[in-house]
Formats: structure tokens, sequence, C-alpha cells
């Protein structure tokens, strides 16, 4: 009894010292090459004073060279890190929020930034990912062999004398979806130059820090309008208006349109098209 | 109604009495112990609180053990209903936490369920409960422990972490040995050096399917301690070694999903103590040893390496303003401790005796080369990098004045880099703090007495100077009263001169007791051996009710 337990007991050490897996170089994988029409949708959870986000921006930024249109990022501005100083401080005054942006802050419960969502899918429970999460659950998405069931165009016609912009999203149902189901139609603006706290840099408070895909608003509201007859063969278009605010940068805007499911709140597809000037 | 209320409180009387009889013929031992914490909040945007939607929020738990001969079992239910400010949302919920059964049979022991443990120090693995911080990282799994042989002690475990009301994503397996040498080795049974060897390994397995870095979903990590005691004098050494781990925490702004070095850790202590002196010297040495059963978790979730305080535990309302907290990515600290009681009729001792403790500790950041590739960077081993995080000086002073008076005077001063510490960012600057506190203990008689304590805090930088007065009174054996205010009337901003006044009152009797409670509470750190949690600033009513039996 006594010798084959302490024969068993060594067998385990073994074992666990067998378990461990030491990479050596490359520690790169080789890159995927993606096409296809499946499109993801990363939502970041950021503000201005929150000196870990640059990096996991950055990190963001590396994925989207990799994986191009394919996939589509806004960030988020809101909650305690993105609160406002007065003026007179000299930093930190622009003020990057909206009501969008603070209520989809609230409603998924974010307290800790950098947070993010990947298609607002809930993985372990909750569709709230840390930033070293990001690339393995955008990966996922696409690299799913399951047909893509919707196709999403965007057109947009801009009156820059007005600042008027008619936007117009065409959805076309390759497979019958089956549920109930909410187009979001967000507007984002890219490269806003302003101040960010960044720990990786001496000092850390940046005056002219690039801020890429800030949401500004929505064309729908926050949770956007139900699409009906979402019926494999059915092209369907619906029109959306908006003024482009006069304190935002025409040149570097863009429409995130988003088809989702109302009661798991999973987005299903993904289109992103730039405000032609 | 009140007939009715009558027979229904008589039932329950019935029941408990029957119990309490009950208790003394049951086939096993029982025993509990219960707390509830409720707060009710006042809004209060003067001293930053966060508004509580609930108004009432309470943190609750409640333990059963039953024990019998070579067989145990246990059961913990918690509630969280909503979870107290400070705490993470994420404990929201009420349930069965901690279930377990253990039995021994000859020299093993077997233990289902959940369990909580330690390797040595706990560099490369602690599973503990600390709930003033909200951190249990409780494994919930198999473990056997089997003593082989006199001195020999092995055991070996798997299991996953509790991570709130849910378990993490890794699986993790862990093994430890430890011989005592005077106690294996029979033959020579009457050596004076007591000495005692031990060897773990803990390994961690997390599937990761990152598109673009190879992510070793297996990481090992082992440790070797040493432990020598004889007479008044011990000295005890750990090291520990990980393998590649690459992971949130260690991520850098070039390597999003973490660096691929190694990892390491040295944690020495010696001391010397006999009646009347007690001298203790520890060195740590740190190295990228985050370790986590969860390699994308921060703060304090699924922690796997423990890693020693080596500054003192302060408990003056006024010390724990700047408290340190250990950084597992990379510090090397140092903490030197002395007290000494002069006797009584020396010059220094007078009549009653003197007692006076000396602490010196501190810590710096690693001294490190970049790479700028996968490894992240080169570090010497114990080599001190230039920056202090930390360095605090105590010295403390106590003597009894009279047979029902004693004094206790501390100084200290705190240098504080508040960025690092708390992860504020490399430039936010450092602080120096002087505080002096004098604590005056007097017993009016058996059973009254009366203890108040004078604290300030000095410093230029973060909120300036504060002024800290208590007085406490208890009546032995059941009550107990107390009132103290912070202040802090140096700050720059005027508007920010405010005073954060606490009342609050015991009772005790037997293995209950209730405090109830009104304060103002500052935002700040709350530490318990390096490891923190942030306490935002708060106002309101408290009721606390523990009970055992």
């Amino acid at each position: 009894m006594k010798s084959l337990l302490n024969i068993s007991l060594l067998l385990i050490a073994a074992i666990i010292i067998q378990s461990c897996d030491k990479v050596d170089p490359p520690y790169k994988k080789d890159a995927v090459v993606l096409s296809g029409e499946r499109k993801v949708l990363v939502e970041e959870f950021t503000g201005h004073k929150c000196g870990n986000c640059p990096r996991a921006a950055k990190a963001l930024q590396d994925l989207k060279a990799l994986y191009g249109d394919n996939l589509i990022i806004i960030s988020i501005h809101a909650g305690s890190f993105a609160t406002v100083f007065p003026p007179a401080a000299g930093f930190y005054f622009y003020d990057f929020r909206n009501p969008v942006s603070t209520a989809l802050y609230t409603d998924f419960g974010i307290n800790t930034n950098p947070a993010g969502m990947v298609n607002r899918q809930e993985i372990n429970g909750s569709p709230i990912l840390s930033s070293t999460k990001w690339a393995e659950e955008i990966n996922s998405v696409l690299t799913a062999t399951d047909p893509v069931p919707v196709k999403m165009t965007i057109s947009n016609d801009y009156d820059s004398f007005t600042r008027q912009l008619q936007t117009s999203v065409t959805t076309e149902y390759y497979s019958t979806l089956s549920g109930s189901y909410k187009l979001c139609v967000f507007m984002v603006e890219d490269s806003i130059v302003n101040w960010q706290t960044d720990y990786d840099v001496q000092p850390n408070d940046v005056p002219d820090y690039v801020h890429r895909d800030v949401l500004r608003g929505s064309m729908n509201g926050t949770y956007g309008d139900p699409v009906t007859e979402t019926i494999e063969g059915n092209i369907k278009t619906m029109n959306f208006s908006a003024a482009i605010d006069t304190a935002w940068n025409d040149q570097q805007f863009s429409v995130v349109a988003f088809l989702y499911n109302e009661s798991t709140k999973e987005i299903i597809q993904v289109e992103e098209e730039h405000v032609e000037p | 109604m009140n007939y009715f209320r009558k027979l229904t409180l008589l039932a329950i009387a019935a029941i408990a009495s029957s119990y309490a009889e009950a208790q003394i013929n049951l086939p096993f031992e029982i025993h509990g112990n219960f707390q509830l914490d409720t707060q009710y909040y006042l809004e209060d945007s003067t001293i930053g609180a966060p508004v509580v939607p609930e108004k009432v929020l309470s943190n609750g738990f409640g333990n059963l053990t039953f024990t019998r001969g070579n067989f145990g079992a246990g059961v913990r239910y918690e509630s969280y209903l909503n979870p107290l400010l400070g705490f993470d949302t994420r404990y929201k919920g009420s349930g069965i936490t901690y279930r377990y059964v253990t039995y021994s049979v000859n020299d093993l022991e077997i233990t289902l369920g959940n369990f909580y443990d330690q390797f040595g120090s706990g560099l490369i693995f602690r599973s503990y409960e600390e709930r003033g911080l909200g951190i249990d990282n409780a494994m919930d799994g198999i473990r056997l422990k089997y003593n082989p042989w006199k001195g020999i002690y092995l055991k070996g475990f798997i299991g996953e972490q509790r991570s709130y009301f849910d378990k993490g994503p890794g699986i993790v397996r862990g093994i430890d040995g430890e011989v005592a040498l005077t106690e294996a080795i029979t033959s020579i049974p009457d050596w004076k050096t007591k000495i005692m060897l031990g060897g773990s390994a803990v390994s961690k397995y997390q599937n990761s399917n990152n598109p673009i870095y190879n992510i070793p979903e297996n990481v090992l990590s082992f440790a070797t301690r040493l432990a020598v005691n004889r007479g008044n004098y011990g000295f005890y050494a750990e090291h520990a070694y990980k393998y590649n781990d690459p992971s949130l925490v260690n991520s850098t702004a070039d390597n999003p999903s973490g660096i691929y070095k190694e990892g390491q850790a040295l944690y020495l202590n010696g001391s010397y103590s006999k009646k009347g002196i007690g001298v203790s010297l520890s060195a740590k040495y740190i190295d990228n040893m985050n370790f986590r059963s969860d390699r994308d978790a921060t703060g304090n979730d699924l922690n796997l390496s423990y890693l020693p305080a080596t500054t003192k535990q302060q408990t003056y309302r006024l010390a724990t303003l700047y408290p340190y907290a250990t950084q597992p990515n990379g510090e090397v600290g140092f903490q030197g401790e002395l007290f000494y009681n002069f006797k009584q009729g020396s010059t220094l001792g007078g009549k009653s005796g003197t007692y006076i403790a000396l602490n010196y500790s501190r810590a710096n950041g690693l001294d490190t080369t970049n790479l700028n590739n996968e490894l992240g960077y080169e570090s010497t081993f114990f080599g001190m990098g230039d920056r202090k995080y930390f360095e605090e000086v105590n010295v403390e002073f106590q003597k009894k004045l009279s047979k029902d008076f004693k004094l206790t005077i501390t100084g200290i001063y705190t240098l504080y880099d508040k960025g690092i510490i708390q992860g504020l960012g490399a430039s936010y600057g450092i602080i120096y703090a002087y505080i002096g506190i004098a604590e005056i203990q007097y017993k009016i008689n058996k059973t009254n007495s009366v203890r108040v304590e004078l604290q300030h805090l000095s410093t230029k930088q973060d909120k300036q100077d504060w002024a800290m007065a208590l007085i406490e009174y208890s009546i032995s054996p059941n009550w107990f009263f107390a009132a103290f205010d912070e202040y802090n009337y140096g700050n720059n901003d005027s508007g920010k001169r405010i005073h954060y006044p606490n009342f609050s009152l015991g009772f005790t009797k037997g293995a209950n007791r209730i405090a109830l409670g009104y304060g103002k509470q500052r935002e700040g750190l709350l530490c318990v051996g390096g490891v923190c949690r942030y306490v935002p600033a708060s106002n309101g009513f408290s009721l606390a009710v523990t009970s055992s039996f």
C-alpha cells in the first residue's frame, strides 16, 4: 500500500514537472490571410485619463493592420477616466463623451478600463474582455466556418455645406435569421488629436495623442431600430439622417452599422463606410 | 395577531432549545460562524463618494463545519446584496461558495471539494481568503496529503480556482514535499539544529487560440526552500522560478499579449529573539513573478503566487494613508526590525521598563535592460534599480508611566512613489511624509479603560497635512465606544479641507458581537500583507454582526 502510494506520488510529480510548454522563438505565428464577407466589431471602452488604454488601443491597431477591413473598431469614451477638467487646468478639458457612449458604458456594467467587447459575444458569462483576450476572440469570429447569414452595405450622401448626412443601410439575407434583430447606425470620427495619459511614455501626459475611431453618436439611438423580415433572399434598405456637428471633423468621418440579436445582444454582422465630404 | 406572534416565537424557542439539546447528542461535532456587514450610504459629493442607488449594501456569510474522528465536512453560504462599496461588483449574488469533505486513513488525508493551501511562503502557490480585501481564491478539486515517513510530508492537488461566484478558466496542478531532517533521521535525535528542506512545483493549464502569438498553455513554476532553526536563531530561504508566462499583467506596448521572459523570486529571512530583544532581517527579489491561473486576469483575481510583504503592517489610521503594495512585475526589497526592552531599574528602563522598536524597510525597482523583443527585458539577479518605490523608518517607544497609565510614541518617515505603487503612471511624483503619533492608555478601574490617540501627518505633496484624534472607552467585557476624526486641514485647496468624523459603539456578549457606526470614510488603499484593495470615499451608517458557536 505504502510503496504504491509513494510510486503514485512520484509519478504525479513527474507528470507535473513535464507540464510546461517552453516556447522558443519565433514567438509569433505566421500571419493568417482572411477574406470573406464576415466582419467583426470591437467596442473598446476608454478614457483620456486612462494610462493603460493607449497600450490596448495600439494592440487593436496592430490587429487592424492584420485583419484590414474585416475588423471594425469603435472607441467609447465614458466613465471616470473620461471626465474633464475645467479649461483653466490646461489639459483633459476636451470632452469625448456623449449620451450613447455613457449609456453603453453604464448598461454593460464597465468598471475598469481598458475593456472591450468583441461582437458583444459572451465569454464565460460576460461580454467584457480584457485586452489580451481580444485577438483570440476576433480571430474566432473571423475564422468561423458556418456560412455568413447576412451582408450589409452602407451608402452615405453628405452635403458639406449644410453638414447633413443621409445614410442608407442595405441588408441582404443569405439565410433566414430566427429571433428578433435590431440595426444600429453609429457615427465615428477618426484621429482626434488631444490630451491622453499614457503610462508607456515619459512624461505620462501626452498633449498630441491621436485618438482613433471615437464614437460620436448614433443616427438611431443607443440600441437602434428593429428590423423585420430577416428572411433568406430578402434585401432591405433603411434610411437615416443626421447633422455632423461643426465641432467635428467631417474629413475623418465614417458610419458604422451593425445588426444584433435583441435577446443575446450578439452582433451578427457589421459594416463601415467612410463619409466623403 | 399578537397572539399569533407569541405562538411563533414560542415555536421558534422550542425548536431552538430542542436543537441545543440535540447538539449534545449529535453523532458529530458541529461548529459555525456568521458575519454580516451592512452599510447605509448617504450622498456626499464633497468627499467624492459615489452615489449608491440601492442606498443599503451588505456583505454576509456563514460557515458550518462538521467533524467526527477522521472525517470532516463544511459548507459556506455567502450573500452580497449588493456588495459593499469597494468590493468587486462581480460578487453580486448569493449562494454556496465553499463545500468540502475530508477524511484521513492511516497516513493519507483526502480532501474533495474546496480547500485552501500554501506551499512554503507562497511564492508559487497560496490559495487563501482575505475577506477584508474581497480575496478568495479557494481551490475546487482534489487534494491528497501523505505522511509516508516520520518527518516527511507530501501533498498534491489538482483543481480550479474560485473567481467570485464562478471559477477561473485555468486548471492548476501542484505538488509539494517537505523533509524535517531532525524528525526523519531518528539515529541522531538530539540535534540542536532543526533543518527543514522543501520543494514544490505548480503547473497551470489554460487554452489559447491567440492568432498572433504562440502562447504557452501549460506554465510550470517550481520552488525550493530551506529553514534552519537553532536556539534563538532562525533562518528561512526560498527561491522560485517560473517559465515563460506572457500575460496581461506583464504586457507592454510592444508585446500586447505579454512578454516571454522567465520569472524569479527569492525571499530570505533571518531572525534572533530572546527575552527582551528581537532582531529580524529580510530581503526579497521579485522579477516577473505575477503568476495566475488566468493569464488575462488583473487586480486580485485568480492569483496563484503570493509575494510576501517586507514592509511593516501599519495599524494607526494616518500611517495607513501611504501603504506599500507588492509589485509582482519586479522589485527588490529589504526590511530590518529590532525591538528591545530596557529592564526595570536600568538607566533607560526607569521604574517600569521601556520598550523600543525600530523598523526600516525599502523597495526599489529592478536593474533592467530593454531587449526590444518578445522576451521583454534582461535583469541582473538581485540588482537594485535606481528608482526607489518606497522607504520607511519607524521608531516606536513604549513606557508605562504608572500601573494604570501607558504611553506609546511613534515616529514614521515615508517615501512613497504613488504613481508606481498605485499604478497611476511613473510621472506622478514622489510623496515624502512625516508622521507623529501619541497613544495613551489609561485603566480607570478593573472594568473601565480609556484610550486616546493623537496623530499628525505632514507632507508637501499629494493632499498635504492631516491631523487625527481618537478617543475610545471600553467597559469590559461588554461595551465599547469610540469616536475619531481625521482632518485634512493642510490641503492646498481650501475647499478640500475636510473632516472625516467617525463614531462607533459595540456590544459583545459571549460569542456574539454587534457594532453600530456612523462615519465618513476617506478614499484610499486598504492593504494586508502588501495586497491592496481600493476603497472609495463613503458617508453613512454601518451595522456589523458577528457570531460563532
